[in-house]
This record gives structure tokens, C-alpha cells and sequence, in this order.
């Protein structure tokens, strides 16, 4: 018989797609119910110093300024172009002229670092944990997915059981007439009936 | 018959799939712990000397890692925490130890001379280059990597102390400046990326 006509093999087959589908849906429904818009996946975040940024703090005037706190998650990339003349720092990150500087923020804190062009030259970073990342939302299907499919299949054979293979095997690759020996009307049965039916009640 | 090639065909794809995703995880690019400057920039050259009156110019250390702080022998919290966490980077490196140049720059001139520096680095490891000098070529050491230094004077015995720039910078073995660490990056990040710069090459 083929593997895959196996009726077990089909069982497992479609209980793992109608697992798989509930972990999806449990993971997910749960991760959109739960997130109020500060749990996300870690991205790279570019911030521009522009040119003359220098030169404009040193003559007091306004700079194309952050807000004095900026939240991230953690393993966010912050980058940092610096397109000025002189080298400049934001928070953690120091970046020499032209150059870009990066970081990636891995640890759930929150800082206050200088900042070269902040009115008040400091900048406060508050680095929260991602929450549910595509990562452990992955990971909770990996862990809700294994026993939900083992208890569909549980479950499947205890409302419907499996039928014998040879009966399936009979039902789809029907034998040849040739094959069957049916005993002639009239004829004594003891040798074409099972032993335990020989003029006996099978159950 | 078509679809015993399909299914075999699905099959063998996921586990193609899985597979290249098994080795996409283990083959990551490696992250830096520390600021990462990119592209890298090539670091400011500079002729200073150390704690034995011996020359040393930051263009001839090319093929080692160079990682550098600024401070001065008399300050009383960066600068020995930094040196203590050279130290244990040092000894966390072992054999590579011997690829990377730890060098301490000072930004308080007129009282840290090379025997003072001397002084200074033996409490510490005296494989350290404690680097003073010429004003001018400190200047330029100072300005090419943004060194902030500022006296303030005290009313002690101490005269001032020295406001100062607390980052750690990373020149790699190409002579570019590479990476810098703020203060309080963990020795064990720091010493992991120093360790993965030891690994290239020229």
C-alpha cells in the first residue's frame, strides 16, 4: 500500500494542518489582542545629523532636535548619519564627520547619555523588552502546535475510529472474482469459516 | 503517479527548507556589542610617547587591534574603572592578548608625565602604553577623536580634576577607527568584540 494512502498517515497528515491552523490562530489572536503599540519586532531606526547642525547650536540657533525620550525595543539598530563637518554624539553612539555610526540596543534599560545637539544636551533612551517578536511568536507555535496535533489525533481515533487496512484495502483495490472462494449453497462451511465461528456465537 | 511525486516533492522541500534555515541561524553575521562606525573611518594619526620614553605613533601599530582611552593618573573613578576593564580584557583574551594594543592617553599633560604615567600603568599591566607628550600632538589626538577635557578646579589638596570623555575606541588591524564602547558597556561584550576583530586580517 502507499505511505500515503495509509489511513493513520492521512489521520496525522490532517490533524498536523488543523494544529498547526489552531497554534497559528492562538498565537496570533493573542499577540493582536494583547499589543497596545509598543510591542513590536526589532527595526533599524536612521536618524540624520544634517550639515551645518555645528554651527547652528554654536550660534544658538534651532536645531532639528529629538524628543528629550525616545523608546526602543530591544535589538533595535539605532543609526546615526552624521552629514556635519564635526563629529557628534547621540546618546551611546559617537559618529565622526560623514561617517555613520550604529548600535544595537540589546539590553532592556533605561539610559541617559550627552547629546551634541539636543537643546537640553541630554538624551534619555528607554530600551523595553519587544514582547512578542516574530520570534517567540514562532516559538509559541512550535510550542502550542506539537500537543494540539497530539490530541486531535487522540481525539480523532476516539470518535472515529480507524478502520482495519485490509478492510480499506479491500474497499479501495477490490480483489479479483478469481481470488474469493465462496463456499457452493448447501455445502458444509467448517473449512471457509474461522475456527471461533464454527458452530459457535462469535461473541 | 503525479501525485506521488508531488507529495514526495513537498516533503523533500520542507526539509530543504528546514535545513536552510538551520544554517542561516548558525551562519549569522556577527553583531557588535559597541557603536559600530560605517563605513570605518581612518583614525586620526598621532606621535605620542609612553611610560618608557619609547615613540609611539598609532599608524606603525597597523596589523593589531589598538582600543584607547583618554583619562589622567590623578582621576578618580573612569579612569581606573576603564583600566581595570582593560585588564580583565586582556586576560580574557589570553594568546590573542598579543594582537591588541591597549593604550591609555592623557588629558591632564602637566602632571602626567611619562614616570607618572609609568607609575600609573604598573598598578594596572604594565603592557599598557600610558601616552603623553607633545601639546600639539595631543591636540590632535584629542580633536580627531572628539575628546571633550575640561578642568574644574577644586578647593583641595587634588588642585582639579578633569572632566573628560569616558568612550572607549577600537582601531582595528586596518588602521580605521572601528568601533567605540560607551562607559559601562559590559567587559564581556567589549572583550567579544575585540576578540572578533583580532580575528581579521590585513
Amino acid at each position: 500500500m502507499n505511505f500515503w494512502d495509509h489511513p493513520l498517515v492521512r489521520r496525522i497528515a490532517i490533524s498536523c494542518m488543523i494544529g498547526i491552523t489552531v497554534a497559528l490562530a492562538i498565537s496570533e489572536g493573542s499577540y493582536h489582542l494583547l499589543n497596545d503599540g509598543t510591542r513590536r519586532d526589532p527595526q533599524t531606526i536612521e536618524l540624520i545629523i544634517p550639515a551645518g547642525t555645528a554651527e547652528r547650536v554654536a550660534a544658538g540657533k534651532s536645531v532639528p532636535s529629538l524628543p528629550a525620550n525616545m523608546t526602543f525595543v530591544e535589538g533595535d539598530v539605532l543609526l546615526v548619519k552624521n552629514q556635519d563637518v564635526t563629529d557628534h554624539q547621540l546618546g551611546p553612539i559617537w559618529v565622526p564627520p560623514d561617517s555613520t555610526g550604529s548600535l544595537t540596543l540589546g539590553e532592556v534599560n533605561r539610559f541617559r547619555f550627552g547629546c551634541s545637539f539636543q537643546p537640553g544636551r541630554y538624551l534619555g533612551i528607554d530600551v523595553r523588552s519587544p514582547g512578542s517578536s516574530l520570534q517567540s511568536r514562532l516559538l509559541a507555535i512550535v510550542l502550542i502546535g506539537p500537543p494540539t496535533i497530539a490530541l486531535i489525533v487522540v481525539y480523532g481515533i476516539l470518535v472515529i475510529p480507524l478502520k482495519p487496512a485490509s478492510a480499506t484495502d479491500t474497499r479501495s483495490h477490490p480483489l479479483p472474482a478469481s481470488a474469493v472462494t465462496l463456499p457452493e449453497p448447501g455445502s458444509a462451511v467448517s473449512d471457509t469459516l474461522p475456527h471461533s465461528l464454527n458452530g459457535k456465537t462469535a461473541l | 503517479m503525479t501525485g506521488k511525486i508531488l507529495r514526495w516533492g513537498l516533503a523533500l522541500l520542507s526539509v530543504v527548507l528546514v535545513a536552510l534555515g538551520g544554517l542561516g541561524i548558525l551562519f549569522q553575521p556577527y553583531r557588535f556589542r559597541g557603536s559600530l562606525i560605517d563605513p570605518p573611518v581612518p583614525a586620526t594619526d598621532f606621535t605620542l610617547v609612553d611610560q618608557h620614553n619609547q615613540r609611539f605613533r598609532l599608524s606603525e601599530q597597523r596589523g593589531n587591534v589598538v582600543v584607547m582611552a583618554f583619562g589622567y593618573t590623578l582621576c578618580p573613578d573612569v579612569c581606573p574603572a576603564t583600566l581595570a576593564e582593560f585588564k580583565q580584557i586582556r586576560r580574557l583574551l589570553g594568546r590573542q592578548a598579543e594582537q591588541v594594543r591597549f593604550v591609555f592617553i592623557t588629558v591632564d599633560p602637566e602632571r602626567d608625565t611619562p614616570a607618572r604615567m609609568g607609575e600609573y600603568m604598573q598598578a594596572f599591566d604594565d603592557s599598557f602604553r600610558g601616552l603623553s607628550g607633545d601639546m600639539a600632538e595631543l591636540e590632535r589626538a584629542w580633536q580627531g577623536f572628539g575628546v571633550y577635557h575640561e578642568k574644574q578646579f577644586l578647593d583641595s589638596a587634588a588642585g582639579y580634576l578633569v572632566d573628560h570623555t569616558a568612550r572607549i575606541y577600537v582601531v582595528d588591524v586596518h588602521g580605521n577607527l572601528r568601533l567605540t564602547f560607551p562607559f559601562g558597556t559590559a567587559t564581556q561584550d567589549m572583550f567579544e568584540d575585540i576578540q572578533y576583530l583580532t580575528r581579521e586580517r590585513i
